[in-house]
């Protein structure tokens, strides 16, 4: 009996293995043509509004919490100038569309590197604001 | 003469290797149809980014950032230019007492 277990425990490591070594590619013949990092970005930018939506939805849920406590105010401020449809650079959200756009308009190796920052930004953006106990639901 | 133990554990062998090649089989393929991020899905993610662009505000087609084009302060006067302007003041008060 106890080979049995070990013969299948070997059979899901091995599994397991070829699982860890397969990373996503993009179909070529699709909008982004094979651009892994534009994908990201687009994918970090949905990310983003979602943690915008869930923060603004927690905000509203909890106005006594958001009332009290500065912190939280000042982050739900910041959101919301993110979300007032006036472009500033400054802003995360709208850095990176910018780092987007000007990625699209010419793939150098600035606008790459610049591109992943404003990446590393918003993902460092979005944990600030999960760290309000928003649940990851992706 | 093979014992009983012999042949259950060659039947045991049997059977782990073909569970292996078969799940081995049916994994890579699995992996190999998950591991393409199809056109429908890209085109999903496009779509709702152009959605996003639109709900906060941001033009469709946003114009690629430019550095701002420092504007360069005006130079002092060099003595000469100064003792011109001085002599173009002076001719236009006696043009005009």
């Amino acid at each position: 009996m106890n080979k049995r277990i070990i013969a299948y425990l070997s059979v899901v490591a091995f599994l397991a293995s070829i699982s860890g070594c397969v990373t996503r590619q993009l179909d070529p013949s699709g909008p982004y043509h094979g651009d892994l990092i534009l994908y990201q970005a687009d994918g970090v930018i949905v990310d983003l509004d979602t943690a915008y939506d869930e923060f603004e939805a927690l905000a509203a849920r909890n106005p006594g919490f958001f009332g009290s406590n500065e912190k939280a105010a000042a982050l739900l401020d910041r959101i919301k100038i993110e979300r007032d449809g006036i472009w500033e650079s400054n802003e995360v959200l709208a850095s990176l569309f910018m780092a987007r756009d000007a990625y699209i308009h010419a793939r150098d190796g600035t606008s790459h590197s610049n591109l992943r920052l404003a990446i590393q930004a918003a993902r460092a953006f979005i944990m600030e604001i999960k760290a309000y106990g928003i649940e990851d639901r992706r | 003469m093979a014992s009983k133990t012999d042949v259950e554990n060659l039947l045991l062998a049997a059977d782990v290797a073909l569970t292996l090649a078969s799940l081995a089989a049916s994994k890579i393929e699995e992996l190999r149809k998950e591991g393409v991020i199809t056109t429908d899905e890209q085109s999903a993610r496009l779509t709702r980014v152009e959605e996003i662009r639109k709900k906060v505000g941001l033009p469709p087609v946003a114009p690629v950032p430019t550095m701002p084009v420092p504007v360069p302060a005006p130079a002092d006067p060099t003595p000469a230019e100064e003792a011109e302007k001085l002599k173009d003041a002076a001719e236009s008060q006696v043009k005009n007492p």
